[in-house]
């Protein structure tokens, strides 16, 4: 996404921060690391008086993003560039701007630039040093920035407190005299007594009540008015953001998702992940029952982060192969079958899941059957087959006849014990486009950006035929689309062969 | 092309919601922004609740008894000059009594003369254990200064940094932990010599573990709290951020085995003392007045036992660790009770 006549103030480049997950010294002495991938390659650019909001569920990685940009943790890889500030001119005008690299300067410099960037934290009650009084609070950046002391830092603190509606005689109080929403205002006014530039706010109002909520974010938007801020908003649902932010990252493990214009991510094209967190939102309808698409469990580890799309776990929209003409739903749940086989060890959890567990995927057994564990060698093949396919909300007969043919099999050979074999057979027999390729970023217009195969050229055609199919319930052939194009048969083919 | 400003963007309009109304309600809870209106640090309320714990107050007085006792034993002169010039003791706690006064001998019982007793060298009993507190209770309070001092340093710096830092660190405490106390402490004062810096020394050298652990896993758990990242993102310094943010909010636990602490010094000391490694044999303090008198515990010279040569430097002893003991108890209880109550103040 480029804006010629604009540079980013803050711009990151291929953001990476991974952990280690090895428990100890002797682990990593035997390379036995692991990395829990918790950002992985972001891009991102903030321009000068803009809210740019980052949205995803809890776990995947915004918060580490957040403090990764300034900082506060090491970056495993990639650059942050900031323009900062050389000369600031009095008056109105813009300031002479240098490029510096974050990831690069020295430590004392960055202690420096801490200046220009601030941070605001999500929670209220562990972001303030319950020993230290308000006015200590607040004027800990002056003092180490030596931006002013004495009278000066008084009157300082007091005009701090007193921007962001709290009352100058609370200086002499302690952090826990004081409620959720006026320790937020505490920890505004922290961030902003350095005069910042940028401030980075951590989900500064997900541990607050709703209708202080609302105070913190006017709050924030007059602030930003007052000093011409630029935000990066972290949240996790796409409502608080809605209302502050001039573009939307949406963030899926660790990776953007899609990133716009609040008005490009609320309408189509959507991402298929976005369009499930839109979905969530509520109306203030009392007749509202929801479009939701509900997402099958939780985020993925990102510990070992699925290969390819790293949403084709849970996406609706999951592309199929080539060879098979399935509906979409079906073709969901043949997907959740097949990784379900590849987590588990025994035969009994493609079934007993289904016990525990019978809402888990919008399928239940019959009454009376969740009662016990089923142990597979005593019942039928027929019963068993509806037991697996009920679990996973199969119909009897899969209309594709090659999908139903290798589902079948696979059921038969569970059925046996034999788990290896079912596996491979699910596996080689049905590979989705979205499980072998990473999406690319694809530009939707001059602010948008996609990150999903069905708005690749290539898979461009499925993704419409699909569509048509959803929409009219029948549909033929290969996709005329207008985003089709004549190479798709092409990794089609090579899938297949897998 | 411009940048484009999202139409929808605006402050947030609240309908349905009186926030009047609410304002206006009944209170829900006594709580008001104005009712702390002189506002109380922690050390002020946690010193409120030891005050009304009445077994630490007495233990609180019987130290500061014994330790008043002790300077005002014997005048104390600094270069010459006497900055401490009352003497409480009758007599001079080293003073061989029958040399100067035949009348007074060795293991004399308790009289008016002589309140305790003499001792096997005949010296003024009651004078030799007001002066003994010097030794005792200076040795037990110097080194938990020493110890907690350097121990939060160690472990503040080992918890904070971690990783290799932190596992090198604390193998060396975990070495250390290896060595029973007393037997370590023994050992080094053997090597070293009798003495009072000395002993000083050797209880420093195996005593600074224990807060260094202890800190380690206090710092591990207050470096979890934002107000640390928060600091740091401040652009404050490691130190500041060690020292200013997480040591202060690892106090109380260390308080309280600081206290507890001063008496294992003492006893410590003590045991040294009676085993013949600690002051100079002659020495007043308490453990090696034991020492000295050690004989009398199975047969006295005319075949009765002198009680009162073991019993009182003895009961010194007790006193001082159980007074200690109670307040590391009261201490303990004032801080705990704040951390319960603490939690629940503010609300949302
Ligand atoms: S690439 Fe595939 S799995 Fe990923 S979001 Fe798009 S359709 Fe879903």
């Amino acid at each position: 996404m480029t804006r010629p006549n604009e540079t980013p103030l803050l711009r990151a480049e291929n953001l990476e921060k991974y952990y280690d997950s090895s428990s100890g010294v002797i682990d990593s002495i035997l390379g036995r690391t692991q990395w829990v991938k918790a950002v992985d390659g972001v891009d991102l650019e903030l321009y000068e008086g803009e809210t740019l909001g980052v949205v995803g569920e809890s776990g995947c990685g915004k918060s580490t993003l957040g403090q990764t940009l300034l900082r506060l943790i090491e970056p495993t890889d990639g650059s942050v560039y900031y323009q900062e500030a050389v000369d600031r001119r009095e008056g109105p005008g813009q300031p002479d701007r240098e490029e510096v690299d974050l990831t690069e300067i020295s430590s004392s410099r960055l202690r420096d630039l801490r200046t220009d960037l601030q941070y605001i934290f999500q929670d209220p009650f562990s972001s303030l040093n319950p020993r230290l009084t308000v006015g200590d609070i607040i004027g800990e950046p002056l003092d180490i920035h030596d931006i002013a002391s004495g009278q000066e830092r008084t009157e300082r603190i007091y005009d701090l407190l007193e921007t962001v509606g709290l009352n100058a005689s609370h200086a002499h109080r302690y952090p826990h005299e004081f409620s959720g929403g006026q320790r937020q205002r505490i920890g505004i006014a922290r961030a902003l007594a350095v005069d910042p530039e940028i401030i980075i706010c951590d989900e500064p109002v997900s541990a607050l009540d709703v209708s202080v909520q609302a105070q913190i974010l006017n709050l924030l938007e007059d602030l930003q008015e007052e000093f011409g801020l630029s935000y990066i908003f972290i949240a996790h649902d796409l409502s608080v953001v809605e209302h502050i932010s001039d573009r939307i990252a949406v963030m899926y493990l660790g990776e953007f998702a899609e990133v716009g214009t609040t008005e490009e991510i609320f309408s189509p094209p959507y991402h298929p992940y976005t369009e499930a967190l839109l979905s969530a939102i509520p109306e203030p309808d009392p007749l509202w029952e929801g479009d939701q698409i509900l997402l099958p469990g939780t985020v993925p580890s990102p510990l070992n982060p699925p290969s390819g799309c790293r949403f084709h776990t849970r996406c609706p929209r999951i592309i199929q192969p080539e060879e098979y003409d399935l509906e979409q739903d079906v073709w969901r749940s043949i997907v959740d079958f097949k990784l379900r086989l590849q987590e588990t060890e025994n035969v009994e959890s493609v079934t007993a899941i289904a016990e525990e567990n019978g809402s888990g995927n919008g399928a239940g057994l019959e009454e009376g059957e969740d009662a016990e564990r089923i142990d597979p060698t005593t019942i039928s093949g027929s019963e068993f087959d509806d037991l697996v396919r009920s679990e996973f909300d199969l119909p009897d007969t899969v209309s594709d006849r090659e999908a139903e043919l290798v589902l079948s099999q696979t059921i038969d050979e569970l059925h046996a014990g034999n788990i290896e074999d079912a596996r491979q057979r699910m596996n080689s027999a049905f590979v989705s486009p979205c499980e072998k390729f990473s999406p690319d970023r694809i530009p939707m217009g001059d602010t948008h950006e996609i990150s999903c195969l069905l708005y690749d050229e290539e898979f461009a055609d499925r993704g419409e035929r699909r569509d048509r199919r959803l929409g009219t319930g029948t549909g033929t052939g290969t996709g005329t689309g207008s985003r089709g194009s004549g190479s798709s048969d092409e990794p089609g083919d090579a899938i297949a062969d897998d | 092309m411009t940048r484009k400003i999202s139409a929808e963007r605006g402050r947030i309009q609240i309908s349905g919601f009186d926030a009047e109304k609410v304002e206006q309600r009944e209170p829900l809870s006594d709580w008001t922004e104005e009712s702390g209106d002189e506002t109380q640090t922690r050390w002020q309320r946690g010193w409120e609740r030891f005050k009304r714990n009445r077994t630490a107050l007495i233990g609180l007085a019987v130290v500061a008894f014994l330790s008043l006792v002790a300077i005002f034993a014997r005048p104390i002169s600094v270069m010459g000059t006497t900055v401490q010039p009352f003497s409480l003791a009758p007599y001079d706690p080293a003073a061989i009594l029958y040399l100067q006064d035949p009348s007074i001998g060795v293991y004399d019982p308790p009289s008016s003369t002589n309140w305790m007793g003499t001792d096997a060298s005949g010296r003024d009993l009651f004078s030799r254990l007001l002066y003994g507190g010097r030794y005792s209770i200076s040795i037990g309070f110097i080194v938990v200064v020493i110890t907690a001092s350097f121990g939060t340093i160690y472990g503040a710096v080992s918890g904070y940094y971690g990783g290799w830092t932190d596992e090198i660190m604390m193998r060396i405490v975990d070495t250390i932990f290896a060595f029973p106390f007393l037997v370590m402490a023994l050992v080094i004062v053997a090597m070293l010599g009798g003495g009072y810096w000395q002993l000083v020394l050797a209880f420093s050298l195996v005593g600074w573990a224990s807060y260094a652990r202890l800190i380690r896993g206090e710092v591990l758990k207050v470096k979890e709290n934002e107000y640390v990242m928060a600091a740091k993102a401040l652009g404050a310094r490691d130190k500041s951020v060690i020292f200013r943010h997480i040591v202060p909010n690892a106090m109380p636990p260390l308080l309280v085995v600081a206290s507890l602490n001063v008496g294992t010094v003492v006893i410590g000391v003590a045991a040294l003392g009676f085993l013949g490694f600690g002051m100079p044999p002659g020495s007043a303090e308490w453990g090696t007045m034991l020492d000295q008198t050690r004989e009398t515990l199975i047969q006295g010279p005319d075949g009765t036992i002198p009680w009162w040569a073991t019993v009182f430097p003895g009961m010194a002893i007790f006193m001082f660790v159980m007074a200690m003991n109670m307040i590391g108890d009261g201490i303990n209880d004032a801080l705990d009770a704040q951390e319960t109550g603490a939690g629940q103040q503010g609300g949302a």
